[in-house]
């Protein structure tokens, strides 16, 4: 697979669990209800909405299954979603009164419960074998550009959901980081042109609202209502996608919106890393890279010498071995004496700038694998214009995976709005204070129980939409898919990325899939026995950083933002 | 022939009844003492069950196959390895118990002089290491090695982790995830460490009890039978393959059969009435208390009676109800030893002064300090009776199921944690009591609905859930 | 302060109480013992002058409560009047706060009775008729689907099929009463909705604070107003901006309450980083966020410097005025004494005696058991 390939393959599991993981933080990070059986509702929203959109069984004499609707995905999804909450609503009414560990407990029975009757009960969902059988949404229309009215309507669609999206983000990153300095006019103008021109737009208008509002002191952010030309522009890009791909010019239309909002998503990126990491100075950068190549080296003897069935193998595996080892040392020392390093900035900032550079070369050097400049100069080219593929044939198209992608990845971000939208109304106020101290909540005349039901359902519901979507995405579903351990790697992506932090929980997810890759990676370095022990030491390290991020740092890499109000003089 | 019937679903709902509770006893303890809901017990049974391998096919397993000689035995080296595993555990465990300081006696309930304390544990531990050195590949060795080792590795669980999170005042949200992770590292680590195919003991299936020869795998039938003149009962031994099975009938007519009930519900009576007479107010918390001296007579009035009383018989033709139990010698032994254990801790519990700091730490850890109990010492104690226990429960699974595979103790934990909430975390007889409700809940439900093996946990989960529902608090309550 | 509006929160969702209150009160009308009979509406705050006073808003009848062998209310029975402050003074464990946990719903008693607008308490906190038949309905339902998809799967005609339904509607409706009562009468230790007291209108403190540790101040007493539009999530993602006046509206009053407790300059301070004192006043200042007619207190200026407790006191004694009723427990004297209407002396569960403060002074056995000779 190509890198960029890659990319949407890791991208489209981190959006999924990202879902999934928005679902928990609603039940767990902001309800505080202990669901330990989160991945029960995973598994309903996948079997249903395979289940309602299945032929009916007779179409398929090769398995069993209790109905098929052959309805339309986008009922299923929908069918998914609520079968989810109505379970969800059914489990808490009886549960929601326990404490919080015969709470934990109940669910996860619940969900061992249904993944056991999943598995032997053949005639509903095919036993203990997968169910198969159902066609992916649009799959007939890829890839794009199509001849149809539909495949250029899907990518009307496509174009304006990902330019919405990317142009809601740098228009932030605009009214964040005013161009003010020389490097800052030079970041925009390179958002401006990225952005076919609108990110000039963008950071007019804000810098406009700002202005305005100087005085008013009304938080940094700017609201959704005032960037309504990012709809506009992203409708209007989308409309012109669509015409472009009836007349012919889809191939065109893909390589310019699509390409340059590639670009543009990479710039935006890096302006939000480097926001980030305003503080720190070139050392930690410095740093960060001598970091990551440092594991390159200790990784190159396997990867160039491989094999265990030679003595140069065997050598070389064992002198990865040490070399890791040493590393590791190295990097555990650093941490101990961290203020005897000659870096600024906290020892998890300058680990998080090393995966960056990790990331950064495998996606853009490692991926390469030739030296003529021709390969160099195309994978390069496919690395960064990620969302398009080149076919000789046709030129840019479009793919069904990079399809699917930008839908989920659109249904995160949706869901993301929804979920901050509540976090930060008196609904979610209410959830919170359940979470701290239900007593008090009772006593302001809150009916906490009504509150803790909704937030099961409209969590469940949520798990539910992502297992519809995996149900797409899997083609086909085993019960071992939704076994009740994967509830517990929810937990860590909840609790990495910080629990009652959305962003942070889509972090989490993020986190968690490049270390799943990672590791995924490593062991393919290694011959077959050692590889495999390391995918399955992957779960053991799982449940080791589980305990130590609750210990050192139990609200999360990112932590609950408190809201803030501002205080009127008087 | 006979069907089994409810009758042995109940006995075999007593056997798996036997293993959750030597895993809810360790759980519950932990529960109320140490504060932990530990999600990571299962992981001590499957360990457990893994560590009894090291004796009886170290042949098979990782670093110890290569001082093996063959399969089920070890060369010196090997024997040496097993000696200073047990002697490590051994020492170990009462290192825990409160430092150097413990080895010269100062966890004993009397005073003695140091050297004869240091002389005790050093001779213990070797007892024990020559015992399990030279037994392989026998199962008892493999017992006491895995509940020494376990014995001294859940403590550190406590040590490592959960002390930590106890003294920033985690929450008990936090508390079970963190045991969750826990339990995520023991497991994979022994996946990664023992690879994840199924293994299982061997054993051989016949041993000399008495002089007598005993399959004790073999299945016994135990057929009841209600006929128009009294009750009988046929034992069949499956054993023997040639010949003629039946080993014996025994036939009671409805009034020897009036006169065996009568007898042993009174001498029952007797024995709790005469006890209870004998005792003192404040007595009544004895190790040998009425209910135990009640039902033990009992029992013995009804074997001997039973024995005295029975007229031989032929094999009924015609009966008006019959049902069978089929057990083997071994998983009745699964009574036995969990019932021998749950008297040991009863009067561990009843008739020591550490048993009582620990009652009294699990009902206010930070009051039990004040008073100036070892709070640390009994926070140890609990946690190596839990690993001891767990152990003896997993060897015991995996010679009944005859599956030992990394993922079982998460299986054996919902049963265990069912049980736990069913006695309502009060205390550990609660948890005990709750263990057997949950064990013939699991065999009734599924023999009822007949279901097959997969759907044991979920019965358990459904007896909880139905109790949950209609009181929140568990069955005893707090 | 304004007057919470009952009219705030339609639209809420089916079996939402506030939608079907009238309903409900209509409904249960039957059951109410004397008393009297006609209440203001439930929503609307009391609306001034205190010339109203007089009446007993709250009337407690024999109220017991042992926690093991200990009794630590024993019959008490008293009267708070309306727009009136009532003390509650009595040694250390005489029962005062398990009296408030009995008034305000937290705990259930033994026996004895709690009487709120002449309707007793656990009347009201009992679920009201349109919410019962919104359980009774979808249990019925359920159970009914339940009965019919069996007997269709077992392959019965058409009329078993309906009978399945039916008897599973009914053994729907029947389990959901069955369970209420149930759980009434036998496993519950306290009621499971205080939080309909609050509602209507009874709010009360807690002695040892419960402030939201991981919420900040302002936020603690933005929780506090009933019935808010963003509670909704219907109206928080579809009417964001009505939501956002609303929170607005009540910022402002927040910041007045903020200004009245003098802790403005923690506005964005977590809770948990309060001192306690700071703690107490943000328990008051959470409770005159409800604004409810009677506000329990418990020991509100426990701990809180001398200048800030007579602004306190005079603000309690304008609310007063205004024409909210006020139980105050507190061990400091001179509180209880200016600020009282009535005292009542509790001792070891008992009311002892009460009457106005000048007379409490003088008693001899209130001096005996609880001010010292
Ligand atoms: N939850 C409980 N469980 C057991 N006993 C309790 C409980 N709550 C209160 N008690 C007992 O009830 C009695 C009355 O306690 P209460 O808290 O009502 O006293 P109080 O009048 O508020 O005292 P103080 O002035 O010290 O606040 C005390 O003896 C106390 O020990
Ligand atoms: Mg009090």
């Amino acid at each position: 697979m190509s890198a960029s390939g890659l990319l949407i393959h890791t991208a489209t599991f981190v959006a999924i669990f990202a879902l999934l993981a928005l679902g928990l933080n609603l039940k767990f990070g902001y309800a505080g209800l202990l669901d330990f059986g989160h991945v029960a509702f995973f598994l309903v929203g996948a079997y249903v909405t395979a289940l309602f959109v299945l032929p009916p069984p007779d179409a398929y004499p090769i398995q069993t299954y209790a109905f098929g609707l052959g309805l339309p995905w986008s009922v299923g999804l929908l069918a998914g979603t609520l079968a989810a909450g109505l379970l969800g609503l059914l489990v808490a009414l009886p549960a929601i009164r326990l404490r919080a560990d015969y709470l934990a407990i109940a669910l996860l029975g619940v969900s061992v419960i249904l993944v056991r009757i999943v598995q032997t009960e053949g005639w509903i969902a095919n036993g203990p074998d997968a169910l198969r059988g159902y066609s992916r949404p649009f799959s007939g229309l890829f890839p794009l550009p199509g001849e149809s009215g539909s495949a250029a309507i899907l990518l009307g669609l496509v174009v304006f959901t990902v330019w919405a999206i990317v142009l809601y983000v740098a228009a932030r990153e605009a009214a964040l980081d005013p161009p003010a300095s020389q490097k800052g006019r030079l970041v925009h103008g390179v958002v401006a042109v990225t952005t076919l021109g609108v990110g000039y737009l963008a950071v007019r208008r804000t810098r406009t609202i700002l202005d305005a509002r100087e005085g008013v002191g009304v938080g940094p952010g700017v609201s959704p209502t005032d960037q309504r030309y990012v709809i506009g522009t992203a409708l209007a890009f989308g409309l012109v996608a669509m015409g472009a791909s009836l007349v012919g010019l889809g191939s065109f239309a893909i390589f310019v919106f699509l390409g340059a909002v590639s670009l543009a998503a990479w710039v935006v990126a890096g302006i939000k890393v480097r926001a980030h990491y305003r503080e720190y100075d070139r050392r930690a950068v410095v740093a960060g890279l001598v970091g990551s190549v440092g594991l390159f080296v200790a990784l190159a003897p396997t990867y160039t010498l491989g094999g265990l069935d030679t003595v140069v193998g065997i050598v070389a595996v064992v002198a990865t071995f040490v070399l890791l080892a040493a590393y590791f040392v190295g990097v555990y020392y650093a941490f101990q004496n961290w203020e005897r390093v000659p870096v600024e900035g906290s020892f998890l900032a300058v680990v998080g700038i090393t995966t960056l550079w990790l990331l950064a070369m495998r996606y853009f050097v490692i991926s390469i694998g030739s030296t003529s400049p021709v390969a160099i100069l195309r994978s390069t080219r496919d690395n960064v214009l990620w969302l398009v593929e080149f076919d000789p044939a046709v030129g840019a198209s479009f793919g069904y995976s990079r399809f699917f992608f930008v839908i989920v990845v659109g249904t995160v971000v949706l869901c993301y709005f929804m979920m901050e939208m509540m976090a930060n109304s008196p609904y979610g106020r209410v959830l919170r204070a359940i979470r701290d101290d239900e007593d008090v909540a009772l006593s302001l005349g809150k009916n906490t129980f009504l509150f803790k039901v909704q937030a099961m359902i409209l969590g469940s519901a949520v798990a539910g939409l992502a297992g519809a979507y995996a149900a797409i995405y899997y083609r086909s579903l085993g019960y071992t898919l939704f076994h009740p351990l994967v509830t517990f790697f929810v937990f860590l992506i909840v609790i990495l990325g910080g629990k009652g932090n959305n962003k942070g929980v889509i972090l989490g997810a993020a986190l968690y899939w490049i270390f799943v890759r990672g590791t995924v990676e490593l062991a393919a370095m290694f011959p077959g026995g050692i590889g495999g022990r390391i995918t399955i030491l992957r779960n053991a390290i799982i449940g080791l950083l589980l305990i130590l991020v609750l210990y050192y740092r139990p609200a999360g890499l990112w932590k609950e933002e408190p809201q803030v109000v501002e205080v009127p003089d008087r | 022939m006979v069907d089994t019937g409810l009758s042995h679903a109940v006995l075999n709902g007593l056997v798996t009844g036997s293993f959750i509770a030597l895993g809810a006893i360790g759980l519950s303890l932990v529960y109320t003492i140490a504060d932990v809901p530990n999600f990571a017990h299962g992981e001590l049974l499957m360990l457990g069950a893994y560590f009894a391998l090291l004796v009886n096919l170290p042949g098979t397993m990782p670093v110890i196959s290569y001082v093996s000689g063959g399969d089920q035995s070890v060369v010196l080296l090997g024997a040496a390895l097993l000696f200073a595993l047990t002697v490590g555990g051994t020492l170990g465990v009462i290192y825990l118990l409160g430092g150097w300081q413990s080895f010269r006696g100062a966890w004993w309930p009397i005073d003695v002089h140091p050297w004869v304390a240091i002389a005790v544990h050093v001779g213990l531990a070797l007892l024990l290491g020559v015992y399990v050195a030279t037994g392989v590949p026998g199962m008892l060795p493999a017992f006491v090695l895995s509940a020494v080792l376990l014995a001294a590795i859940a403590p550190l669980f406590d040590k490592y982790v959960f002390r930590r999170f106890r003294e920033a005042e985690a929450s008990l949200a936090v508390m079970l995830i963190a045991a969750m992770g826990l339990a995520f590292f023991l497991r994979y680590t022994a996946h990664a460490t023992y690879g994840g195919s199924v293994r299982r003991y061997q054993y051989p299936r016949v041993r000399s009890v008495f002089g007598q020869e005993i399959n004790v795998a073999a299945a016994k039938y135990f057929d009841f039978f209600v006929v128009e003149s009294g009750v009988s009962l046929r034992i069949t031994d499956t054993a023997e393959v040639i010949g003629d099975p039946v080993v014996v009938v025994l036939q009671y007519t409805w009034l020897t059969f009036a006169v065996l009930v009568g007898a042993t519900a009174l001498a029952a009576y007797g024995g709790y009435r005469w006890r209870r007479s004998g005792l003192g107010e404040h007595e009544a918390a004895q190790t040998i208390g009425p209910k135990m001296v009640g039902s033990l007579s009992g029992v013995l009035v009804l074997v001997v009676l039973a024995v005295v009383l029975a007229q031989p018989g032929g094999n009924p033709d015609e009966y008006l109800y019959a049902t069978r139990i089929r057990t083997s010698v071994m998983r009745l032994s699964v009574i036995a030893l969990a019932g021998a254990l749950m008297i040991f801790l009863h009067a561990l519990l009843k008739e020591t002064k550490l048993g009582t700091a620990m009652r009294a730490a699990s009902d206010n850890l930070d009051l039990a300090k004040a008073t100036g109990i070892d709070t640390g010492r009994v926070m140890m104690t609990t946690w190596i009776i839990a690993g001891a226990y767990a152990a003896v429960a997993g060897v015991t699974v995996g010679m009944l199921f005859h599956n030992i595979v990394p993922s079982m103790g998460f299986y054996q934990l919902l049963p265990m944690f069912a049980a736990v909430i069913l006695g309502g975390l009060a205390s550990v007889y609660g948890a005990i009591v709750g263990a057997y409700v949950v064990g013939i809940a699991m065999e009734v439900g599924i023999f009822t609905f007949g279901f097959g093996g997969v759907h044991r946990v979920s019965m358990a989960f459904l007896v909880l859930l139905i109790v949950l529902l209609v009181r929140p608090e568990g069955i005893i309550g707090r | 302060m304004t007057s919470r509006n009952p009219e705030l929160d339609e639209g809420a969702e089916a079996g939402s109480e506030t939608a079907t209150e009238a309903d409900a009160d209509a409904g249960d009308d039957a059951a109410v013992s004397g008393g009297s009979g006609v209440e203001t509406a439930t929503g609307a705050g009391p609306d001034g002058g205190s010339d109203r006073g007089g009446d007993a808003i709250v009337e407690v009848e024999e109220l017991r409560k042992t926690f093991g062998g200990i009794v630590a209310v024993d019959g008490a029975t008293f009267e708070l009047e309306e727009a009136k402050i009532t003390g509650l003074i009595g040694p250390n464990g005489a029962g005062k706060t398990t009296t408030f946990n009995l008034l305000s719903g937290f705990l259930q008693p033994d026996s004895g009775e709690v009487r709120f607008r002449g309707r007793s308490t656990s009347e009201l906190m009992r679920p009201s008729a349109a919410e019962d038949r919104v359980w009774v309905t979808a249990s019925g339902i359920t159970f009914g689907g339940v009965g019919a998809s069996l007997a269709g799967a077992a392959g019965a005609s058409l009329a078993l099929l309906g009978g399945a339904a039916v008897v599973g509607l009914g053994f729907g409706a029947g389990l959901y009463y069955g369970q209420r009562g149930v759980r009434e009468r036998y496993l519950e230790s306290r009621p499971q909705r205080p939080h309909r007291l609050a509602e209507h209108g009874m709010v009360r403190t807690f002695q040892i604070t419960r402030e939201l540790q991981e919420m900040t101040v302002m936020e603690n007493l933005m929780l506090g107003p009933s019935d808010q539009r963003g509670e909704n999530l219907f109206q928080t993602w579809f009417r964001p901006n009505a939501v956002a006046a609303q929170e607005q509206e009540i910022r402002d009053r927040a910041f007045e309450v903020l200004e009245l407790l003098e802790l403005s300059h923690l506005t964005n301070e977590y809770a948990g980083n309060l001192s306690g004192g700071q703690r107490k006043l943000l328990e008051l200042g959470r409770v005159l966020m409800v604004d409810p007619d009677v506000i329990l207190l418990d020991e509100p200026v426990a701990g809180v410097n001398p200048s800030l407790r007579e602004n306190l006191m005079d603000r309690i004694l304008e609310l007063r005025d205004q024409g909210y009723s006020f139980c105050i427990v507190e061990h400091d004297m001179d509180v209880i004494m200016r600020l009282s209407d009535t005292v009542i002396v509790m001792d070891q569960g008992q009311v002892l005696t009460e009457g106005s403060p000048e007379i409490i002074r003088e008693d001899e056995r209130v001096i005996d058991a609880y001010l010292g000779g």
